[in-house]
């Protein structure tokens, strides 16, 4: 109970942010304009938009969930208005947890109203652009929510990562850079797939499977794309997804209280 | 606590973390190399069809290892279900999830690792390790972002005349993006209408007509179930371009099994038409016609075919001049029906009637 409490108070102190809120705009304002790109590309209108609008949610997004969940514990450390907190009769674990759905908070509210812009947008092209045979507009909304869905649950295993790192440090700063770094590792992880398959000997390409199977891989999101573009092959479902994303929030919220037990006040 | 137990606490807390997401992660991966797998099938299945008629590929590059791994997957496939080749995505795909196919996956994987069997482009990720197939972590999951940027050069390119340049931008946009279908169809309608018409040499005009054909095929051989390359290539390209109405016919016709455009059937059975198998073309249109009775065309389509029947009925049964009346009226009332002029100067050489502008002027008198 008390991490809820913690957690909504968190929220409304996230979407107070300036930083954040230039950042939503900034994304609403290029999901907004990518109608115009489709002057261009004649016969591409609704690709155009949806690939716009999926990469500027993703990219926003991975900003967002970054300062939000990065920057949480050390803004309260430099306010000093965590020892208020902690002196408090509240077990560490419960502000830590708060803490994180706070954070989760903020990204959903950020996602759904980017979401909410980008179909109104596709709506929009769709009715413009109607081929011979339109879908209706309830099936492109609902796998466009599914994508939506994927690009969460990238962002819950990034913001867990730089939630624990955030634990370490006094200022955003080295959360928000490690935040950026692991998006970047994240997306790079089938490298190592490929060392490990042409490593020199068996024991070096077993030793690089293992850090492939356990470090964050940020494609296996990218069913997203398929899904977007009404690819047929997309029998496999996203539970798995979930499933993946949820233990790695897990994990993240495990180091981060680690990390934060024992961290002097 | 101490301080030491603590710390074995939780570091075993974090490895039993770990251990699970490294096995979701082996499932999420044997998950994408059968969709990869299941890609291959299909892709197979369609290029078998071509192979064994004969009509599309002259020649069979696949390696033995790769027709013999296709056969063992049609064989099983078959024994599981006995509809194997025709199913769905979804269906298709819980035959292939059966612990059955486990063999053949291995062997999938094995060969794609050997570059032994023709993977889908930009699926191969997880296999190849080409550096074109890590464009995707190249550019942190924003491939078909940069690959619609590259299209708007592209299309920049087009408007300045560039032709040279937009063929490597037309390859590195499907690479980037293999499930840009728009990209194939309008980048081979490009090759075949608008640069074409830019050469005055034959030679020249065919070799961006057969730059056109392979851009489809690969559009093809990546999405083996878009009814739209299917369509663009049999009607755009072999109809239109090439009056090539068997190869028209048989894309269409495969166009016509995958979700498609209603134009699609029209044009098929328009192709049937010109290839003279009224019947089959009449089938088609009845059939479409059920389902879109709004659509007012294809009953002047129909008409005209149970005309064309009719003469040929007349023809079978002795009655010459009568058919040659029927391919005469339908020869004038619709000039772009290119099969009525060749029947009304056969059926008048039969008729030992040379003086074709009085028969002629006397059928279009009485009707």
């Amino acid at each position: 109970m008390n991490s809820i409490v913690i957690g909504l108070n968190a929220y409304r102190e996230s979407i107070r942010r300036k930083t954040l809120i230039a950042f939503l705009l900034f994304a609403m304002l290029i999901i907004g304009s990518s109608t115009f790109l489709t002057v261009l590309s004649p016969g591409e209108e609704v690709k155009i938009v949806k690939d716009v609008c999926l990469s500027c949610v993703s990219f926003f997004g991975m900003l967002i969930a970054v300062f939000a969940a990065g920057a949480l514990i050390p803004g309260e450390t430099d306010n000093r208005t965590i020892h208020t907190i902690l002196s408090k009769p509240l077990r560490r674990i419960t502000y830590v947890v708060g803490k994180y759905i706070g954070a989760q908070l903020t990204i959903i509210l950020n996602i759904l109203l980017m979401s909410i812009l980008f179909l109104v947008i596709l709506y929009l092209q769709s009715k413009r652009y109607t081929e011979e045979a339109p879908k209706p507009f309830s099936v492109t909304a609902l796998v466009t929510m599914k994508a939506m869905l994927l690009v969460y649950f990238e962002l819950l295993v990034l913001s867990a990562l730089a939630f624990a790192v955030s634990m370490l440090s006094t200022s955003a700063t080295l959360p928000v850079i490690a935040g950026i770094f692991i998006y970047i590792v994240g997306h790079s992880v089938n490298y190592l797939k490929n060392l490990s398959e042409h490593a020199s000997s068996e024991f070096m390409g077993t030793v690089i499977r293992q850090f492939y199977l356990i470090l964050p891989n940020f494609s296996n999101f990218y069913l997203r794309n398929q899904l977007i573009h009404d690819d047929p092959y997309i029998p496999q479902g996203i539970v798995k997804l979930f499933i993946y994303a949820a233990l790695y929030a897990g994990f993240g919220l495990l180091i981060g209280y680690i990390l934060f037990r024992k961290k002097d006040m | 606590m101490s301080r030491w137990k603590e710390s074995l606490t939780f570091g075993a807390l974090a490895f039993a973390f770990l251990i699970p997401i490294s096995a979701v992660q082996r499932g999420i991966e044997t998950d994408q190399a059968r969709v990869g797998f299941l890609r291959w099938v299909d892709n197979q299945e369609a290029f078998q069809k071509q192979v064994v008629q004969r009509i599309v590929k002259d020649s069979d590059d696949r390696t033995p290892e790769e027709i013999d791994l296709l056969e063992r997957v049609e064989e099983l496939g078959s024994s599981l279900d006995p509809n194997f080749g025709d199913l769905q995505v979804d269906p298709k795909w819980a035959v292939i999830r059966r612990p059955e196919f486990s063999p053949l996956l291995e062997d999938f994987v094995r060969l794609a690792r050997q570059s032994k069997v023709t993977l889908v482009e930009g699926e191969v990720e997880w296999a190849n390790p080409d550096v074109s197939a890590n464009v995707g972590a190249l550019v942190f999951g924003f491939r078909k972002l940069v690959a619609d940027m590259l299209w708007l050069k592209f299309d920049e390119y087009w408007h300045l005349g560039l032709v040279q340049r937009m063929l490597p931008i037309m390859e590195t946009v499907v690479t980037l993006d293999p499930h840009f279908v728009e990209a194939y169809a309008i980048g081979a309608w490009h090759l075949a209408y608008n640069v074409t018409v830019m050469f005055h040499s034959v030679e020249e005009k065919q070799k961006y007509i057969d730059l056109a054909v392979v851009f489809l095929e690969k559009g093809i051989k990546n999405n083996p179930r878009s009814s739209k390359l299917y369509s663009e290539l049999g009607f755009t390209i072999y109809f239109f371009k090439l009056h090539d109405y068997e190869k028209a016919a048989y894309y269409l016709g495969e166009a016509t099994n995958y979700e498609h455009d209603p134009w699609v059937e029209r044009a098929y059975a328009l192709s049937l038409e010109r290839l003279r198998e009224e019947e089959k073309a009449l089938a088609v249109l009845e059939d479409y016609s059920l389902r879109h009775p709004d659509y007012i065309m294809q009953k002047f389509s129909i008409a005209r075919l149970q005309q064309k029947l009719q003469a040929r009925q007349l023809e079978e049964e002795g009655k010459l001049r009568e058919a040659f009346e029927i391919w005469n009226f339908i020869k004038e009332d619709d000039p772009a029906d290119v099969v009525a002029p060749a029947e009304v100067v056969r059926l008048r050489a039969l008729l030992g009637r040379d003086t074709a502008p009085h028969s002629d002027h006397g059928v279009s008198a009485s009707e």
